[in-house]
């Protein structure tokens, strides 16, 4: 009704908590800036639940992850490394905040051309905390594709891990299929980060 | 309980951690997850615990307990079980649970509230008496009870379906599932709506239905003046308006539409077709009307505030079919309050209601159209046998039924049967008489156009054509009009202001343009006009000028020019005689007993001369008068003194046109002055001169002085009897004394003549404008064909030499097309102007189908 009005004033705006980790450390945010960015966020605090009545919600993330997601609720940009931004793609995800979701993804997006392929067990942690269709799965699959070395990819310990993670290497098949029947391949510098949100 | 599960997921989270932070030595780590991983057995463990929590809370939120709920928790372990692929099972089980939920639930306590009063309203079998409050407070208690179980499981679904989030954004959507809050309004429908009530044995009877049976008889009540909670209709309403018969949610599915809707329509169309034929018996028009447009207002506020606004358009056909279309025209009809009544009472109101109400059922408004219609044409067929009746005088007048009575706008009284004794004053008052009543009736239907029709285009037609009609039914409209306009050129305006001579003269170019026949009333107009105009009897030559200019922009140019012809006449004339007098005064004539003139010098062509002229009967010689040696001198002074301008030029004279100025002298005249001025006409005074050359006594017959003048005999008997039988000109004595003039009648100067006034206005029998004599006009009907004729030859010539070649249907067509506005041209007379163009060899005859004509150069 007066989230119009929100956009340009904190006056007067309450705050709800975040209680986090086994200190439960509090993070004071204001609640309206939370219902605008997660639809999680809003049925926590207007639904009718315990959380709308105690103005605190208790998260089971560690304290640097939602750390990061304060400051980039205020600042819209947070410096990290590639790890902390998956987790914060995973948190974005589980919360739907969909612009979180696209902050990491592009800062992801940025570095991979760079750099080697994250270890497959970090790999493994994040195919469990995401769906079938996700982007980060996409983005991952790609890495690999364009940054692991073949000697790595034909390692026993590549190989065990893809045990441990049949759906990853069912997604690698799928794009060294593709390269296999067309040929040709985008470079990576035709890649857009739309091709992932 | 829960605790366990919360230091499991803690635990999780924790390896997250380490593995976020990217240190090395992940083997570990590995055979935990290696461990998870292959433990089928767990999963399901997982699941039940995970479920058993979900369960329980749903059947909290469902009991209003949702504040002690953590909703973070619960939305985490649903999040779990859709990361673990377990969204369907988890979907199904929401859906089982609240299937559950609704069946046990909801359902009795919605059935709980229904009492037997109200199943009754569904099976319409009045087995139990009830009175209209105990069923009313009956099926409000069940609209209250579906309301109440309506709403709270709206709340709780969106509650759950919070819950259910991350499931509806990842597992809904990949799998093309409706949403949990979709699926969940079906299984209300289902479960809640479309139960059948026990209690009833062919176990049709649903809960759905029973509530639209409620809700139909509340709506009854209403409409029968109850009151009821609008409100807590509108909720049910609005609960059906939000269901659906698929999960597509479709709009045209909403159940609102498929199974309330067209119950409420068929109910309102029984309720209405009872009510309009009652209401048609019981009352009258007015009361129709109102009920009616109070019944559409009605139902408007009704969709509004009690029902959805997408039955809006479906309840007013039915009220428009049903109350309206059906009866309107009976109403239209009714006898006593119909249209006509309201026509003739001035009920601008009731009119402006029936005006709506036909507005609403067809475009056209036939029926009050021809209502409105009939009334005009009735009331101006009655103002049209008023005038002909007087016309007509006795000997129609028996024959005719008597005309219907009482029109209280015209107030149009009987003919009188003193018509006999003035007829032809009589007539020309009667042909006034006409028109001042066709504008009485004009400005009433006027009125009645503006402020109860909206100035309808339709009926403003409609109207124009009646009038058209009934004013063209009557063959002497033409000449009635102009001796309208020649009745108040002459006397009526007198001591009027210029506004209302203005509004007089718009009111009768107003009738002009009615009158098909242009051409007969430009006739009639040309020869009335001519007579005020010589006789100078206008009493306003700017009200003349005036009534040519408004002419001339209602129809057209061509239709004034001759007109304006003799006003230039007329203006040149005056010219004329001044600077006669000049060329008099010049040469210096020294007779003080000099005849003066003045001269009116008429072109032939546009003055009406032939019916200004004397009616001459077949086989009468026209010699010119004879005038004594005094005047002839002066008439031929301006002869010589007008052809000496104007060569090549023939003047003739009019001595029947004319007007004298003679000084009598009456030696036995009473009182100190012997002399009198008399104004006489032209022939008046060839007649009195005679008198001066002759004894006291001498006397002169009738005969003799026709001899001598050479006046035409009708003018002269005219002129006689003004001046011997007339009370007040006696100037001459007549032997016998009679009324009416003989050849062998005696007349001598009246010496002793006495008239108190110094001036004295001569008048000659019937010498203003007046109706015509049947003889008179059937002469000018027979003229004025002539003239059509040639109209029509030249409109066929225009068009044949423009267009060469042209078959015989548009031939027609367009000269009627070009004439129309002049006169309706007679098919019959078009076609033998064809044949005769074709025998003057401007037109072939061309030898193909269609017939058709090539023009001859």
């Amino acid at each position: 009704m007066v989230d119009s009005v929100r956009h340009f004033s904190y006056v007067n705006e309450g705050t709800v908590s975040l209680v986090v980790g086994e200190k439960k450390t509090k993070f004071h945010i204001h609640a309206h800036k939370l219902s605008e960015v997660s639809t999680f966020f809003r049925a926590a605090l207007e639904s009718g639940f315990r959380e709308a009545g105690e103005r605190m919600i208790t998260l089971s993330e560690d304290v640097e992850t939602v750390d990061c997601f304060v400051q980039w609720v205020y600042h819209q940009k947070i410096r990290v490394s590639e790890n902390r931004n998956c987790d914060l793609y995973i948190f974005a995800d589980k919360y739907d905040i969909p612009d979180l979701k696209r902050y990491a993804l592009t800062k992801l997006f940025r570095i991979i051309w760079k750099c080697r392929p994250p270890a497959p067990f970090k790999v493994e942690n994040w195919y469990q905390h995401t769906s079938a269709t996700s982007g980060l799965r996409l983005l991952i699959r790609d890495w690999y594709f364009w940054k692991a070395s073949s000697e790595y990819l034909a390692s026993k310990q590549f190989h065990d891990a893809l045990i441990q993670n049949p759906e990853f290497a069912a997604d690698l098949v799928a794009v060294l299929g593709r390269f296999n029947l067309n040929r040709m391949c985008p470079k990576p510098e035709n890649m857009e980060i739309e091709q992932y949100v | 309980m829960l605790q366990p599960q919360k230091s499991r997921e803690q635990s999780t989270v924790n390896t997250c951690l380490v593995s976020g932070r990217g240190s090395g030595a992940p083997s570990a780590l590995e055979r935990h997850r290696q461990a998870e991983h292959y433990d089928g057995r767990s999963d399901a463990v997982d699941f039940d615990e995970a479920w058993n929590i979900l369960r329980s809370s749903l059947h909290e939120i469902h009991s209003k307990n949702a504040s002690q709920l953590s909703f973070e928790e619960l939305y985490r372990h649903a999040y779990k079980l859709v990361l673990k692929k377990k969204g369907e099972l988890l979907y199904q089980k929401v859906k089982d649970f609240e299937e559950d939920w609704l069946a046990q639930t909801v359902q009795p306590q919605v059935l709980a509230s229904i009492s037997p009063t109200i199943l009754c309203l569904e099976t319409e079998a009045a087995t139990i008496a009830a009175t209209v409050n105990e069923k009313r407070a009956d099926g409000e208690k069940l609209l209250r009870s579906l309301k109440g179980a309506w709403e709270d499981h709206n709340l709780c679904m969106n509650m759950i379906t919070d819950v259910l989030m991350y499931m509806e954004r990842v597992y809904c959507k990949d799998f093309r599932k409706p949403s949990i809050f979709t699926a969940s309004m079906g299984q209300f429908r289902d479960c809640v709506l479309r139960s059948p009530i026990q209690s009833d044995h062919d176990r049709r009877t649903t809960i759905g239905k029973l509530v639209t049976a409620v809700i139909l008889y509340q709506i009854h009540m209403d409409r029968e003046g109850d009151i009821i909670d609008k409100a807590l209709l509108k909720s049910c309403v609005y609960m059906l308006e939000g269901l659906f018969e698929s999960e597509e949610e479709d709009e045209s599915t909403r159940l609102y539409l498929t199974s309330f809707e067209e119950d409420f329509l068929l109910a309102s169309r029984a309720f209405y077709s009872t009510e309009g034929s009652r209401l048609l018996l019981d009352a009258d028009a007015g009361t129709f009307c109102r009920h009616a447009r109070k019944r559409a207002d009605e139902e408007r506020d009704r969709c509004r505030s009690t029902l959805s606004p997408l039955t809006l358009p479906k309840i007013k056909a039915v009220i428009e079919e049903e109350l309206i279309r059906r009866h309107l025209g009976d109403v239209i009809a009714l006898e006593n309050s119909g249209v006509r009544y309201m026509l003739d009472n001035d009920l601008v109101d009731e009119l402006e209601m029936i005006y709506d109400l036909s507005a609403r059922v067809d475009s056209d408004k036939v029926e009050l159209r021809k209502a409105v219609q009939g009334r005009i044409k009735q009331l101006g067929t009655d103002v049209n046998h008023a005038a002909s009746n007087v016309g007509m005088s006795g000997v129609v007048k028996q024959a005719l039924p008597k005309p219907e009575i009482t029109n209280a706008e015209t107030g149009e009284t009987e003919p009188q049967v003193k018509a006999l004794d003035k007829p032809v004053n009589q007539q020309t008052a009667a042909a006034i008489q006409w028109v001042d009543d066709v504008l009485r009736l004009k400005q009433k239907y006027d009125l009645v156009l503006l402020q109860a029709f909206q100035g309808d285009q339709i009926l403003q037609t409609a109207i124009t054509r009646s009038f058209s009609d009934f004013i063209n039914e009557l063959d002497r409209s033409s000449e009635y009009l102009s001796l309208f306009f020649d009745d108040h050129m002459r006397k009526g305006i007198k001591g009027k202001t210029e506004n209302e001579v203005d509004v007089l003269i718009e009111q009768g170019i107003l009738l002009l343009g009615y009158i098909q026949d242009k051409d007969m009333f430009e006739r009639y107009y040309k020869k009335h006009l001519s007579k005020r105009l010589l006789m100078k009897r206008s009493i306003s030559m700017d009200a003349e000028r005036q009534m040519i200019s408004k002419m001339k922009l209602a129809v057209g140019n061509a239709f004034t020019t001759r007109i304006e012809k003799m006003f230039l006449d007329m203006n040149t004339s005056a010219d004329l005689t001044s600077s006669y007098k000049q060329y008099v005064n010049s040469l210096g004539d020294p007779d003080p007993r000099r005849v003066e003139l003045d001269v009116s010098v008429l072109t032939s062509t546009v003055w009406p001369v032939e019916t200004l002229m004397t009616s001459t009967k077949e086989g009468e010689s026209r010699s010119a008068c004879i005038f004594p040696a005094g005047i002839e001198r002066v008439k031929h002074g301006f002869q010589k003194f007008y052809l000496g301008k104007h060569s090549g030029r023939q003047l003739t004279w009019q001595a029947k046109l004319g007007t004298a100025e003679v000084r009598g002298f009456f030696p036995e005249c009473k009182g100190q002055k012997k002399t009198r001025d008399l104004t006489v006409s032209t022939h008046g005074m060839l007649i009195l001169l005679l008198f001066n050359d002759m004894g006291k006594d001498d006397t002169i017959t009738c005969e003799e002085i026709q001899a001598r003048t050479n006046i035409p005999m009708n003018d002269l008997f005219r002129n006689l009897q003004s001046l011997s039988v007339a009370p007040k000109t006696r100037i001459l004595r007549k032997t016998p004394m009679s009324k009416d003039v003989k050849l062998s009648d005696r007349f001598s100067f009246n010496e002793s003549y006495y008239n108190p006034a110094q001036k004295i206005k001569v008048l000659l029998v019937t010498s203003g404008n007046q109706v015509e004599g049947l003889e008179e006009r059937s002469e000018t009907e027979r003229k004025n064909d002539d003239e059509r004729q040639g109209v029509i030859d030249a409109a066929l010539v225009r068009i044949m030499k423009q267009r060469k070649e042209l078959a015989h249907q548009k031939l027609i067509a367009e000269v009627i097309g070009q004439l129309n506005t002049r006169f309706s041209p007679d098919i019959p007379m078009v076609k033998k102007r064809i044949e005769s163009l074709i025998e003057r060899e401007y037109l072939e005859r061309l030898e193909k189908e269609p017939a058709s004509y090539r023009y001859l150069a």
